[in-house]
């Protein structure tokens, strides 16, 4: 394509006499690659006394705004004014979903917290979709400052995109205008529209309509028309508990929006259109920020803006929510939270028919207000504990103000819990789970107005915000005290696998109050100087969770934890404050680490056309530096892992560490979460030893350069994630077919915890073994035990086992083949805290299981909340009859009997993968995953602390060289 | 591209061992005594009937036709149809002169990118053209032509679309039944929205056979086309194939397809189904069936020269046919009594 000067273009129309095309102003009618695209969104003025607004180039972190999901480094551009800070990321600082800087990164009411992943601009579903930002442009103008970012389609680099961020001085929401021009040949189809990237467990988006608000349809990308709506404007918000944020977005030029809403992202943009070649396309919108709980204050915001823009006269709705003594209720969206509404068609309440217009969460005095359209009908409806909680109110709304009566409900009701040492009777810093009385579980569940329904019985928070959250409260310095629905419940206390598990019973009346004590008591389970470490764990600085620090920290302690490697998503986190403030920092060493997380897919493996991302990995210790992109974290996208080995290595330094996580994890919303399964691998076929041209044997490959690393080339990978059984049963399997053909890797066991209620803790968790001191940590000793496999890896119970050596010392587990003594024996002792079951120990030799020790041989304890009945088996075995004299790899499980698994033909088919277990014990494999069992089942207490776990520990292989002759794989 | 040479040369070496080498007292446009144009082949990749090689007859011809094009690229998550109508018609000015021209009523487009999709339906494009023949003779009619394409389509945001198209186009008679057309022109195509203008000139040469038998023609083709794209100048070459029924001496309906390969142009395919009417008086008879084993009535040594530079031109409305006696097919007795 040429560009024509202007006097051929202005030959043609004359001599034609044709040009009919629409006049766009802005930059689709220009040549000019440096053409500004106009203020956006003129119809709309604001005024106020200030006259300043500042766009910039951000020079040092502390410019950046608080909240964990900040993420802005120098470098990166900013607009403010007296109102609101917006930060955007450079071209050259891409993040998340985005495959260039230009992003808004970062944006939050002046003296608010930013709880804002990403929002980027998109055409489509695809990466090639997404706008890739090159040039940028400050402009500071009286009384106005933007920044222009300059680009391409990612995929399409004859297509030009200009976006323009702009805040006056009054402007309580930047505005914005997207101009894309299509340089192409082919007709295309564009969807132009911001991309929020939620991330999952943070934001709750909201569009007003009828069905709509806080419900929406699954997205699914492949049949997008189904997830697809139209609103007229659309907010989100957080749900930490303090400090929270809203969003809105609205259409300026047009009425409505169109796109979808998911936990993980919403597009809101123009209609789907087919372009033609040459034609372009402009988007103008609102970008609002509200503060507090609720989405109120920005739905009222776009609101305002689209009656400005569209017409329509407004409503101010102005209550109080007290208790029958006058007492205020608010301050908290899990006591109050009100979400107004019209009527349904079919009946005023039903939730598919109501037509939702805003939610709003009264202050700590009660009150609140929140503007809807004037002239209509409307319902108010509290919601409590995550569930709608008495009448709702009928109002008509007429005038500019509409009071409404105080509203009553009956004051929530309270519950302390104190749990303490039995021994020395101080307070023990411990996790409480509550349990409802049988039968009144499915009355107490709530959830953060439909989204994050995870089971949450009682409903005491928002699952993956603050504590309390979910059905689980933490207690700090072993008390604490919080609001729950009235109802009998048993309180269980946990403070890790080296203690009692203590519990409760309470019974809580409407608006009264009640007490619990909990006793715990150590148990010696874990030998000494060995540590306790979670390799895998997320905090609010990821982008899929939003636990704040203290609390993330403290879920440090009541896990009984020793080393933590915080494994942030893409990002390098430090909880030095936390732990300061807590004072804990000379009871738990956190290395900061990271998890590189493929988000943008690149990779076409051979036998497929969809582009893939190829897994995420842990790379430790890395060095927090908030001047740095991603605080530390390089970016990793569209590389192949030996790529990022090579650029990791000199980071991590060669005492630190790799590991593949989750390495045949499923695909989750398009991106591919475990490399091998990314691959293509198949479990039923032999791991391929060499590039042979498949999938899988791209792990041979040196995509770096001949000297470079493999992609094989990583030190440890997870054997055990979580508690899904069924996944950890593929990673297990995969760990024993590498260790048979003798890819020899240590295995880790890493909880991958995002939240209180997603994933506990330190469940599983890894038992380093050797002599650790507890004060003058030495990490690079502990890595290097990490990377030899001197590990069992455990949610419950621990396996001492060992074999004598040829020199006569015991030997431990680990990656380094050894020559066994003459006659030496397995030697293994379990033992675990009374409170988890096992009733089986299994000894693998080779993948198959050569010898198990079942429950009429192990002892039980007689209570299992007891703090007696440590010791569950003692034993030594020839190793000769385990091996047949043979080289061989062994591995010793404890714990319970794994349930009957297979692949079941479903959306993927049979794939090779274990996809169903028989998880209620029935004899059907048609289970996902562990069900709760009943009390009397060994593993109920390890479900209530993780739930969906079955007890289970694995030591790291022993390499028995039997004939002395270097160890030879099995085959 | 060697089948399909092969094939068309097969279709030619045939129709040249079956069929007389030419019908007695008649040009290149009336052979076949069939009414409309027979060829070139009525499918190309553009919008109306820029692009189209057009048969270098004239004439008063009306079309109706009905086109779609289909672009499916699996692995690359696309794939686009391009369907709609094209009305269009030919007008004699003069008996050297005429003009051409062909609107899209009615356009319908449907997109999809990954599972983003979307359909447009509206009015397409329209184009106007002017023509001339320069050549005319008994195995030889050759014309120039220019187009001018006018934005009138909807379905766009803010640009509009002209376009430009310079061509020549020829008809070769080898035999009563067998035709043969040619085809050069060049396009440029200059999409304007404000001062930005986009454009794309290409150049494309057509070639087409058909053999008429009795009521039914089949017809082979292929079209290159290359380009100034930054993708690169091959655009495509594609066969094509045509069948063509003439249900009556006024009437042809026309099935054609093409399927660009290779080059940068992803078009799965296009077809169009039309039907064409001659206007005016019915066209004569046919000529006889062919008759293989006789010699032909006349040898081609002896056929008329083509008309030489200075000939005085026929009268207006034959377009030179009657100047050999007999009626045209494409401009009868009564458009010429008029004159």
């Amino acid at each position: 394509m040429v560009a024509r000067p202007r006097l051929l273009q202005l030959a043609l129309c004359s001599v034609l006499l044709t040009c009919v095309g629409v006049e766009p102003d802005g930059c689709l009618s220009s040549s000019d690659p440096r053409c500004v695209p106009p203020s956006p969104c003129a119809a709309i003025a604001y005024t106020c006394s200030s006259t300043t607004a500042l766009a910039a180039r951000m020079e040092r972190p502390e410019q950046r705004l608080p909240g964990l999901d900040a993420i802005a480094t120098p470098g990166d551009l900013m607009l403010s004014n007296g109102y609101v800070r917006a930060f955007f990321d450079a071209p050259e600082h891409p993040h998340h979903l985005a495959t260039s800087g230009g992003s808004l990164l970062d944006f939050a009411p002046v003296d608010g917290t930013d709880h804002l992943n990403q929002v980027y601009q998109i055409t489509g579903i695809l990466p090639r979709d997404g706008a890739r930002y090159t040039e940028t442009q400050l402009i500071n103008e009286p009384g106005l400052a933007a920044v222009v970012f300059r680009g391409t389609l990612d995929g399409f680099p004859r297509s030009r995109i200009v976006t323009r961020y702009e805040l006056r001085a009054c402007d309580r929401g930047l505005r914005v205008r997207t101009e894309l021009h299509h340089g192409g040949r082919e007709l295309t189809t564009w969807f132009l529209a911001d991309a929020w990237f939620w991330g999952d467990r943070s934001m709750t988006p909201f569009a007003p309509g009828r069905g709509e608000g806080f419900r929406h349809r699954a997205l699914d990308l492949v049949e997008i028309d189904g997830s697809w709506s139209t609103f007229d404007w659309m907010a989100a918000s957080s749900h930490v508990g303090a400090g929270d944020t809203s969003y809105a977005s609205v259409a300026c030029g047009r009425s409505q929006l169109e796109g979808v809403h998911d936990p993980t992202i919403s597009a809101a943009g123009l209609p789907r259109t087919v372009i033609v070649p040459g034609d372009g396309i402009a988007f103008e919108r609102m970008i609002f920020t509200g503060s507090g709980n609720g989405i109120a204050d920005a739905a009222a915001l776009a609101l305002d803006a689209h009656a400005r823009m569209n017409g329509g006269a407004l409503t101010e709705l102005r209550g109080r929510l007290v208790d029958p003594s006058g007492n205020p209720i608010g301050g908290s969206e899990t006591l109050a939270s009100i979400e107004v509404y019209e009527p349904g068609s079919t009946a005023p309440d039903d939730p598919a028919t109501v037509a939702p217009w805003s939610q709003v969460v009264p202050g700590p005095d009660g009150t609140f207000s929140v503007r809807v359209p004037a002239g209509r009908s409307y319902r108010l409806r509290l919601h409590r504990f995550g569930r709608a909680h008495g009448e709702a109110i009928a109002v008509q709304a007429v005038g500019a103000v509409t009071v409404l009566p105080d509203i009553v409900r009956p004051a929530p009701s309270r519950l302390t819990v104190r749990v303490t040492d039995a021994v020395s009777m101080q307070g023990v810093d411990a996790e409480l789970v509550l349990i409802p009385a049988e039968g009144t579980a499915d009355a107490l569940e709530g959830t953060v107005h439909g989204f994050f329904g995870q089971g949450c019985a009682p409903y005491l928070g928002p699952p993956h915000g603050a504590s309390p959250g979910c059905n689980r409260a933490l207690a700090r310095g072993g008390s604490t005290d919080f609001a729950l629905p009235p109802g009998s419940y048993t309180v269980y206390a946990h403070a890790g696998l080296h203690r009692t598990l203590g519990r409760g019973a309470v019974t809580v009346a409407e608006g009264a109050s009640a007490s619990v004590d909990i006793t715990l008591r150590d148990v010696a389970v874990f030998p000494t100087g060995s540590l306790m470490g979670d390799f895998h764990v997320h905090g609010g600085r990821s982008f899929d969770t939003a636990l704040p620090d203290r609390e993330r920290v403290l879920s440090f302690m009541t896990s009984g934890v020793d080393v933590v490697i915080a494994t942030d998503h893409d990002v390098c986190t430090s909880y030095d404050a936390a732990l300061r403030e807590l004072g804990l920092s000379d009871r738990v060493t956190v290395i900061s680490g990271s998890e590189v997380t493929g988000l943008v897919p690149f990779l076409i493996r051979p036998g497929s056309t969809v582009p893939r991302t190829l897994g995420h990995w842990n790379f430790w210790p890395l060095r927090h530096d908030p001047t740095e992109l991603n605080d530390g974290s390089p970016y990793d996208e569209r590389q192949e892992p030996g790529q990022l080995f090579d650029r990791m290595r000199s980071r991590v330094g060669e005492q630190g560490v790799i590991q593949c996580n989750h390495p045949v994890a499923e695909m989750k919303v398009g991106r591919d979460e475990g490399y091998l399964r990314a691959l293509g691998y198949d479990p039923r076929q032999a791991f391929p030893m060499s590039e042979d041209g498949s999938g899988a044997g791209m792990v041979w490959r040196r995509p770096g350069g001949p000297t470079r690393h493999r992609n094989i080339d990583w030190d440890t990978q997870e054997a055990m994630n979580g508690a899904g059984v069924v996944l950890n049963l593929g990673y297990r399997a995969l760990w024993f077919q590498m260790l048979s053909q003798g890819i020899i890797r240590a295995a880790t066991a890493n909880s991958d915890s995002h939240s209180l209620n997603t994933e506990t803790m330190g469940y599983p968790r890894n038992v380093v073994l050797g002599s650790f001191p507890r004060t003058g940590f030495d990490r690079d000793a502990f890595n290097a035990a990490v990377r030899a496999g001197q590990m069992v890896g455990t949610n419950g119970p621990f396996i001492e086992a060992t074999v004598m050596g040829m020199d006569g010392s015991p030997r431990g587990p680990g990656v380094t083949p050894f020559a066994p003594g003459p006659g030496a024996m397995l030697n293994v002792e379990v033992r675990a805290a009374p409170w988890v079951g096992v009733t089986e120990v299994r000894v693998i030799v080779n993948g198959t299981v050569a010898r198990t020790i079942t429950n009429t041989a192990i002892q039980q304890p007689i209570d299992p909340y007891g703090h007696e009945g440590v010791l569950r088996w003692r034993g030594s075995i020839p190793l000769s009859e385990l091996t047949g004299g043979r080289d061989a790899w062994v591995v010793v499980e404890a714990g319970m009997p794994i349930p009957r698994a297979a692949d079941i033909a479903d959306e993927d088919g049979y794939d090779g993968y274990i996809d169903h277990v028989d998880g209620d014990g029935d004899g059907a494999i048609d289970d996902t995953g562990m069900l709760r069992p009943a009390p009397s089942d060994p593993r109920y207490p390890l479900d209530i602390v993780a739930p969906g776990s079955l007890p289970f520990a694995f030591t790291n292989p022993f390499l028995v060289d039997m004939d002395g002759g270097g160890w030879r794989a099995p085959r | 591209m060697s089948a399909l040479s092969a094939a068309m040369s097969a279709l030619l070496g045939l129709s040249l061992v079956t069929t007389p080498a030419a019908a007695q007292g008649s040009t290149v446009c009336e052979r076949g005594g069939r009414s409309g144009p027979r060829l070139p082949l009525g499918v190309t990749l553009g919008e109306a009937d820029l692009g189209m090689t057009p048969s270098p007859c004239g004439g008063r011809v009306l079309s109706l036709e009905g086109r779609g094009t289909a672009l499916l690229e699996l692995d690359d998550f696309y794939g686009a149809i391009d369907a709609g109508a094209v009305i269009s018609g030919s007008y004699p000015l003069s008996d050297r002169w005429w003009l051409s021209g062909a609107i899209a009523p009615l356009q319908f487009r449907f997109v999809q990118n990954a599972s983003i999709a979307a359909t447009t339906l509206g009015l397409g494009a329209t184009t106007l053209g002017l023509h001339a023949w320069l050549v005319d003779g008994a195995r030889w009619r050759v014309s120039a032509y220019g187009r001018l394409r006018f934005p009138t389509e909807t379905g766009r945001q803010y640009a509009a679309t002209v376009g430009v198209e310079p061509g020549v186009a020829a008809l070769w008679s080898p035999s009563p039944r067998v035709t043969v057309a040619f085809g050069a022109s060049l396009q440029g195509l200059f999409t304007v929205l404000g001062s930005h203008t986009v454009s794309r000139m290409t150049a494309q040469v057509t070639a087409d056979v058909g053999v008429l038998l009795r009521w039914f023609e089949p017809v082979l083709g292929a079209e290159l086309r290359v380009g100034t794209d930054d993708d690169g100048a091959f655009e495509y070459i594609a066969p094509k194939l045509g069948l063509r029924f003439h249900p009556g001496r006024r009437w042809v309906i026309a099935l054609d397809a093409m399927m660009p390969l290779g080059g940068i142009d992803r078009t799965l395919a296009r077809a169009a189904l039309g039907v064409t009417r001659a206007c005016g008086a019915a066209p004569p008879p046919p000529p006889p069936p062919p008759r293989p084993r006789q010699p032909d009535p006349i040898p081609p040594r002896r056929l008329p020269a083509p008309p030489s530079a200075g000939t005085s031109p026929p009268p207006r409305g034959t377009l030179g046919h009657r100047r050999r006696g007999g009626p045209s097919a494409v401009n009868p007795p009564a458009r010429s009594g008029s004159t």
